[in-house]
This record gives C-alpha cells, structure tokens and sequence, in this order.
C-alpha cells in the first residue's frame, strides 16, 4: 500500500512537470497577436515570439503556446480536425472523437484514436496517445469531461467557434487553432473575408428544414444559418424568429410556405427524394432540394466564402453539379 | 449454511470481477505490470475508480430496487419508481437544455432535482395513509417532470440535445476521486438507514394492517425507507446518470438464488449481486463500447418477464 502511495506521488509530481520551458507568465502577453473583427470568442496576444490564446467560453481562460505549438493533439470535434488540416498540421493530431465520421480522407488513412465522445470517453485511450492538448467544447458550460481531464492532468482548451453566429467570425477561430499548432493562419482568414461577398440579385424563395414531431424548426435571424441564407439570396417562407436560436413553427405554416419556395434546403435527415417523401408525406413541392454533407460541419465553418459561393448557385439555380462539396441535391 | 455457501461464492465471484475490471481494458496492459508507476494513470484513475464507482452504483441501485418492491408489494417497482430519475433528470435538462448555470454542476443540479421530489414524496407521505396512493402519486410526479423535460428537450439545440441524451445513457467513467468521496458519503448514509429499516421491511411484507398490529409506524418506517432509496437511487443518479434495471431485476435474482424473501438475508444478497452484475455488465459495455444502459438493459428484460410470466 505504502509503495502504491508512493508511486501516486511520483506520477502526480512527474505529471507536475509540463512541457514550458522558459516560458512567460501570462501577464507578459501585452501585444496582441490578432483581434477578431467578426468573432467574440478568442484574441491571440503575443510576448516576442511566444504566442497565448486567450478564450471567453464557458470561462475565461489563458493557454501559453509552446515555440512551434503542441505536438500532440486531440480533437472531440470534427471542426477541429478541419482547422488542423487547413493549417497543413494534421501531423499533431494522435485522438479524435469519433475519427470514423470524419469525411477528411488523409485523417481516415491516418487511422487515428477513438478516445470516445461526452459520456462515453475512453480515457484510458486518451491517455495512452499522450496529448499535450485536447481541443474540446461545452454545450451550456464546461464540458462533462473537464473534470476528468483535470484529474488526468491533462491540458484541454476549448474552442467555441459553433458559438459564434457570425459566418466570418466562425472562420476567424482558424488562427486561434493554428497558433496552437504554431501556424499563422492570419493570410487564409485575410483571404476568406476578402472572398465572402453577400448577393445583391433578387431574392429567392426559400424553406429550410423539415418537420420533428409536428413542428417545423426556423434559425433566429441572428443566427449562422439564417445570415449565410441572407447573404446567399435566399428569402426564407416564413418570418424569422428574433435572435439566435432556432424557434418551431406550426407544420400547417410551414407546409403552405413550402409550396412557394423554389429551393428546399436541409430537409433533415433525407438522402433521397424517396426518403424525404416518406418523411414528409404532406409536403407539396416540386423545386430543388438540397442537403449538407458533412464537411459543411467540418471545413464548411472555416470557408464560409466557399459555403456562400455553393448557396449561391443553389439559389441561381446554376449548380455546377448535383454533389457539391457542402451540399448535395436529392434525387 | 447454503446461504453462506452462496454469499461466499457470490464474494468471491466480487473479487474476481473486480480484478477483470483491472485487468481489461483499451490499453493492453499485462497484470504483473499493473501497479508500475508508468500505468497508475490509467490504473488507478481510471479503472480502479471505474471499479468502486460499479460496486457502488450496484448495491445502491440493487438495495433501493428491494426497498421499493417490498414497500410497494410490487415485484416490477424499481428505484425510479417514484419519480427520483425524473428529478435528477429536470435538474440536469434545465442544465444542459434550458441553459440554467450555477456552481453545483450536472450532478449537484441532478442531486438537487432528486431532492425536491422526496421532499415532494415525504410531504404526501405524511398525509396518505397507504402505499398505494404514494405509488401513483410518485408516477403522476414523474410523468409531469417528464412532460416539462419533453418540453426542455423539444426546445433546445441539437448539440445540447445530444449531450442530454448522452447523459440519459448512463456512464460510470465520468466520477472523479472528489466526487466519489461525495456519492460514498451519500451511499453510506442511505445504506445505514436500509440496514436499519430491514425488520421493518419484513413486516412490511406482511400488510398494513399486521404490520401496524405488530407495532410498525408505517409512516415513519416509509419515510426512512423513501429518504434511504433517494440517497441511494439519486446518489447514483446525480454521479452516473439513471441506470436501468439493476434495481427492478437484481432483488429477484436474490429470491431466486437464496429462495428466501427474508429481507435480512435479501438485502445483502441484492447488494452483492447488485456489485457483480454492474461490474460484468460495465465489463461487456467495455468490450463492445457500448453504453452502459443498454447492457444492463438486456440483462434486466429477461429477468422482468420471467417475473411477469412466472405470475
């Protein structure tokens, strides 16, 4: 018993000793590395050539970076996985999340960890990658695994980019993930503002989503999907909830206003037309209707440029082609 | 004696799932190695925790499970009968679903919601003069919490949706040594209450009416058993989520195996039981990656309705 306390000890006291160097106190960070223009989120300060990320979600919190950025990383979301690969540093990543849904075909070649997802993590796989950093998000506060990974010692930060409701702003969280990988993504997100350009054509009109238990869910005018429709040229059927967060409307609304939509989009869980129609018996309908694949979830938050540009031919009607990268049209 | 036979193998049985549970995991990790200092991490924090977090959980779900039967006459009664997992379940909703912060966390608001119903619980207590009554007034309690975490659940975001439902699946590798020594505090208590109130559960058995001639205050004996089966079934709750069936099915494996409906022998044997079967079941749960939930589940629904088809 006296040998197993002991050897608690050492490992608290090795586990003590994390990789820092001679780094600065955070109070040093006085610089500031990038201000997000669009985002709330983060800001990157700097101290000479060390970099500190300082994030606001669920609590303010600072992670100094060591030169050349952690080493070994582990994602529970697929966006991050997205944001290492836009940095060219999929190298760091040793876990994942769910690696399996991952649409990236060099990190389904890589084979990488499961460490499990919220209720279910598999901390033992998490321990055996050895990560110097795990990027993980909380819905409504800290995540249910941070206490653990407290325990664990291991280093988590989190990166709220989803609570950002601005397209721009989601992708400018690119540079808080490649400063964590030391890269300087400042270019791609200059590169992705300059791209995104709002439509100025007539609107065209539009239903998104599809029924869940007799209600029909509308986004907030304020949120992510309603502004990438705004700028797209789409004019949604139905009136807006005010704010962010997505509100149910009567079925019987939401059907009629279908019937005067040209572009039907994201209508849930369909694949197919065959599939929607079984879904959505009552549905009268006879434009194009068009879903999001994956990467929409994935690199879609850091390109939002592209995302616009594919939402933009949808609503032209002059779809380069059925499968598009972030939306595909059901047959 | 072949009572004791059986509680020795049933031991025994304890301590070799026990060391599986040390034994098995993600990392292959051979068992004249466990104890290096390099492996204490995934040993010691993770499995050995896992381990007392099992056995725990077991006898409480287990032990709570008997209460409610024996103080319900109703061999399908289980620990959430009364609405307990409910409450654990609209204090976490209101969390992760309705965006409530506070300092207590998932389990503190879960600990919080099983409280307001036994508090709910005693104060009918103390004005119903059966069980019966407090049994469907335990349900009607559960189904309106269920209604407004329907309600919660309808409005709320995908992501927060998804980690509801994920709490929902029961997880015993979520609890932190701080936390352990907080839900053994609870579990203790609520098991020395049980172990007190074990003659009043035989006499229970006999009715009310020869149980109050026999001199049992029913009400104070109910109260003590509710406030027992609270600290146990939403002590675990609060910790691990609702875990289902070990409660319902457990007590009568023990009837089975002892053939004895003594609630001095039952109540201990349920424990044990309780213990081996939640550590093969997080056993198997391991092995397949699956929640925990479902695989008690499948060990619980045989037991059911081979209750139910035995009436």
């Amino acid at each position: 018993m006296k040998h197993l306390i002991a050897c608690i000890f050492v490992i608290i006291g090795l586990t003590g000793c994390v990789r820092t160097g001679n780094q600065p106190a955070p109070e040093a960070f006085k610089e500031v590395f990038f201000e997000p223009q669009h985002a709330d989120g983060f800001r990157v300060l700097r101290s000479g050539s060390q970099l500190m990320l300082e994030v606001y979600s669920p609590d303010t919190a600072r992670i100094v970076i060591p030169e050349g950025g952690f080493q070994r990383i582990v994602c529970m979301s697929s966006t991050y996985v997205a944001h290492l690969e836009a940095a060219g540093r999929l190298d760091r990543l040793v876990g994942a999340s769910s690696p399996q849904y991952i649409s990236s075909e060099r990190v389904k070649e890589m084979s990488v960890p499961d460490v499990g997802y919220d209720g279910a993590m598999n901390y033992e796989q998490l321990l055996a990658v050895k990560p110097e950093l795990v990027m993980l998000y909380g819905i409504g506060g800290p995540s249910s695994i941070e206490g653990k990974l407290k325990e664990l010692d291991v280093p988590y930060v989190y990166i709220s980019d989803f609570e950002e409701q601005s397209p721009l702003g989601r992708a400018e969280w690119v540079v808080a993930t490649g400063a964590l990988v030391g890269e300087d993504m400042r270019p791609m997100v200059d590169s992705v503002t300059a791209a995104y350009r709002p439509t100025a054509v007539e609107p065209v009109n539009v239903m998104i989503n599809a029924p869940y238990s007799g209600s029909w869910f509308i986004p907030g005018r304020d949120g992510y999907m309603a502004q990438l429709l705004h700028d797209s040229g789409a004019r949604l059927m139905v009136d807006e909830p005010e704010g962010v967060e997505s509100k149910p409307i009567d079925s019987e609304q939401a059907l009629y206003a279908l019937s005067q939509a040209r572009v039907w989009l994201c209508p849930g869980a369909s694949t197919s037309l065959a599939e929607l129609k079984l879904a959505v018996p009552k549905a009268r309908f006879s434009g194009d209707v068009w879903n999001q694949t994956s990467r929409f979830y994935e690199d879609g938050s850091i390109r939002p440029d592209s995302v616009l540009g594919e939402l933009k031919m949808i609503m032209q009607g002059n779809a380069t082609a059925d499968s598009l990268r972030y939306f595909y049209r059901l047959k | 004696m072949k009572s004791k036979l059986l509680f020795l193998l049933l031991l025994l049985l304890t301590l070799a799932l026990q060391f599986a549970e040390l034994i098995f995991g993600s990392v292959s990790i051979p068992w004249n190695e466990l104890f290096l200092a390099e492996n204490a991490p995934i040993v010691i924090d993770i499995r050995l925790l896992k381990m007392i977090v099992a056995v725990i959980a077991g006898v409480a779900l287990s032990v709570s499970g008997l209460q409610m039967q024996t103080l319900f006459s109703n061999p399908l009664a289980g620990p959430y009968v009364l609405g307990l997992s409910s409450g654990a379940s609209l204090g976490v909703a209101l969390v992760l679903l309705g965006g409530a912060v506070g300092p207590l966390g998932i389990a503190g608001a879960a600990l919080c919601g099983s409280g307001v119903v036994m508090l709910l619980l005693l104060g009918v207590n103390s004005r119903v003069r059966d069980g019966m009554s407090l049994l469907i007034l335990g349900i009607m309690f559960s189904s309106a919490v269920g209604a407004i975490v329907q309600i919660l659940q309808f409005l709320s975001r995908e992501s927060a949706l998804k980690s509801y439902v994920v709490w929902t699946m029961g997880s015993l590798g979520e609890v932190t040594w701080p936390q352990l020594w907080i839900l053994a505090g609870i579990i203790v208590i609520g098991l020395i209450i049980a172990v007190v109130t074990v003659k009043d559960l035989n006499l229970m058995m006999f009715g009310p009416v020869l149980a109050r001639s026999m001199g049992l205050d029913l009400r104070r004996s109910r109260a003590l058993i509710l406030l027992s089966t609270t600290l146990l079934a939403g002590g675990i709750t609060a910790f691990c989520g609702p875990i289902g069936f070990i409660g319902m099915a457990v007590p009568h494996i023990a009837r089975g195996l002892f053939r004895s409906a003594d609630s001095r022998i039952l109540l201990p044997a349920s424990a044990l039981l309780g213990a081996d079967i939640l550590l093969a079941c997080d056993l198997i749960s391991r092995l397949f990656v699956l929640p925990i939930n479902s695989i008690t589940s499948l060990v619980g629904i045989p037991v059911v309705i081979y209750v139910i088809l035995r009436k």
